[in-house]
């Protein structure tokens, strides 16, 4: 029989489709900034179709997914985060919850809003020359058009500035709190000291279907209702 | 006495021939007034500049939404093509000497425009001929032939940009 609980082990914190998405997600903001500076607007495009797909994955994933991954979890009221702003951000050892901090739930939820808002801008944004334009740009005229643009390259400079701080952060961890925060979002496990809380994992199975549900979707927005 | 001799008369002590003097009022006033006319025609020609790429950037939306949908509706593309090709005629003109950086205007033209001017010309001369090829074949009607022209267009636009004007 196996002892019921050891001092320290090490616990399965984040789902694989959690870790996919965010790696995907990472390397997609990467290709969205390239294709865009490079002018290679097709590319460009389809990026931000992907990064849809991904965010409406990550929605119904943040309801229907694993314990950490929903927002019921890890979005706290304004104590939770003022204690964790004042005590747990210089604790060092195995916090009270696992997955999201206090402070990092709500900037989970910052960056997937952004990221909505950044899209639906591209959607509907044109270049200078009237030449290149998102899907829905159609629907609204030039000068419209030109202030989704320009919203879409303030969105993304706001973006930067969270995916900053979302570094900064994990340097904090690595350095002061002495947690490897990237390990655990590789291995999706992390060290845990004392009695390892009941976390509950979803089906990878239902994140495949909802993955190919939230592609088919984006896929008829673009078909049947955008030009591009 | 006539007026002119009293005139005369009057400043007949003074040291400087006083047609000089007034001379030089009227030159000072004169070239105040130059000035000021020069500085708002620089900042008319920014405007009227500006507001022209506007009107071609939005009537070359209206032509690519058409295309793009496959089915482009002609009475849409003719008149926006023609506007164009009127509009991109005037570009040439719209880039006078000060009217750069150096202009304190807010402006996204590149000092390069001035100082290659060989290089710029060709753009602009690009553009005309590309717009007006567009206008050709809106005319036409045919697809195809808008679609080839509406690339060139845009190609004209984008290396222009790239080159001339700031991001």
């Amino acid at each position: 029989m196996v002892a019921p609980s050891l001092p320290v082990s090490r616990l399965k914190v984040w789902d694989a489709p959690v870790r996919l998405f965010h790696w995907a997600l990472a390397g997609l903001i990467g290709c969205a900034w390239w294709t865009g500076e490079q002018g290679m607007l097709d590319w460009h495009r389809l990026t931000g179709y992907a990064i849809l797909t991904l965010l409406l994955f990550r929605l119904a994933w943040g309801f229907a997914g694993s314990t950490t991954a929903r927002f019921s979890q890890f979005l706290r009221g304004p104590r939770a985060v003022a204690a964790y702003l004042a005590q747990g951000l210089f604790q060092r050892g195995t916090p009270a919850r696992p997955g999201h901090n206090p402070a990092g739930g709500w900037s989970v939820l910052a960056m997937l809003s952004l990221l909505f808002a950044q899209v639906a801008l591209g959607f509907f944004a044109v270049d200078v020359d009237g030449l290149e334009s998102g899907p829905f740009a159609y629907l609204v005229d030039f000068d419209t058009g030109r202030a989704a643009a320009q919203a879409h390259h303030l969105v993304f400079n706001l973006l930067l500035a969270l995916i900053a701080l979302h570094v900064l952060a994990i340097a904090w961890y690595r350095l002061f709190k002495r947690e490897n925060l990237v390990g655990a979002m590789l291995t999706g496990s992390r060290e845990w000291t004392g009695q390892a809380p009941p976390l509950r994992f979803a089906s990878p199975l239902l994140a495949l279907v909802l993955v190919l549900a939230a592609g088919l979707g984006v896929w008829a927005l673009i078909r049947f209702f955008g030009q591009a | 006495m006539t007026k002119k001799d009293r005139k005369q008369v009057t400043n007949s002590g003074s040291r400087t021939n006083p047609g000089v003097r007034v001379a030089v009022a009227f030159a000072l006033l004169a070239g105040a007034a130059a000035a000021s006319a020069a500085t708002l025609s620089i900042a008319d020609a920014v405007s009227v500049r500006k507001a022209n790429f506007k009107e071609i950037g939005g009537a070359f939306k209206t032509v690519n939404d058409e295309l793009k949908t496959g089915a482009p509706d002609i009475n849409t593309v003719g008149p926006a093509a023609k506007d164009i090709a009127r509009r991109a005629a005037l570009v040439k003109d719209h880039f006078p000497a000060g009217s750069g950086p150096e202009s304190g205007l807010k402006t996204k033209a590149k000092a390069e425009i001035w100082s290659n001017p060989t290089e710029f010309g060709k753009y602009t001369a690009a553009l005309a001929r590309s717009a007006k090829a567009l206008d050709t074949a809106a005319r036409s009607g045919d697809l195809a032939a808008m679609t080839k022209a509406r690339d060139a267009l845009g190609k004209t636009c984008k290396g222009c940009h790239s080159q001339f004007r700031e991001k």
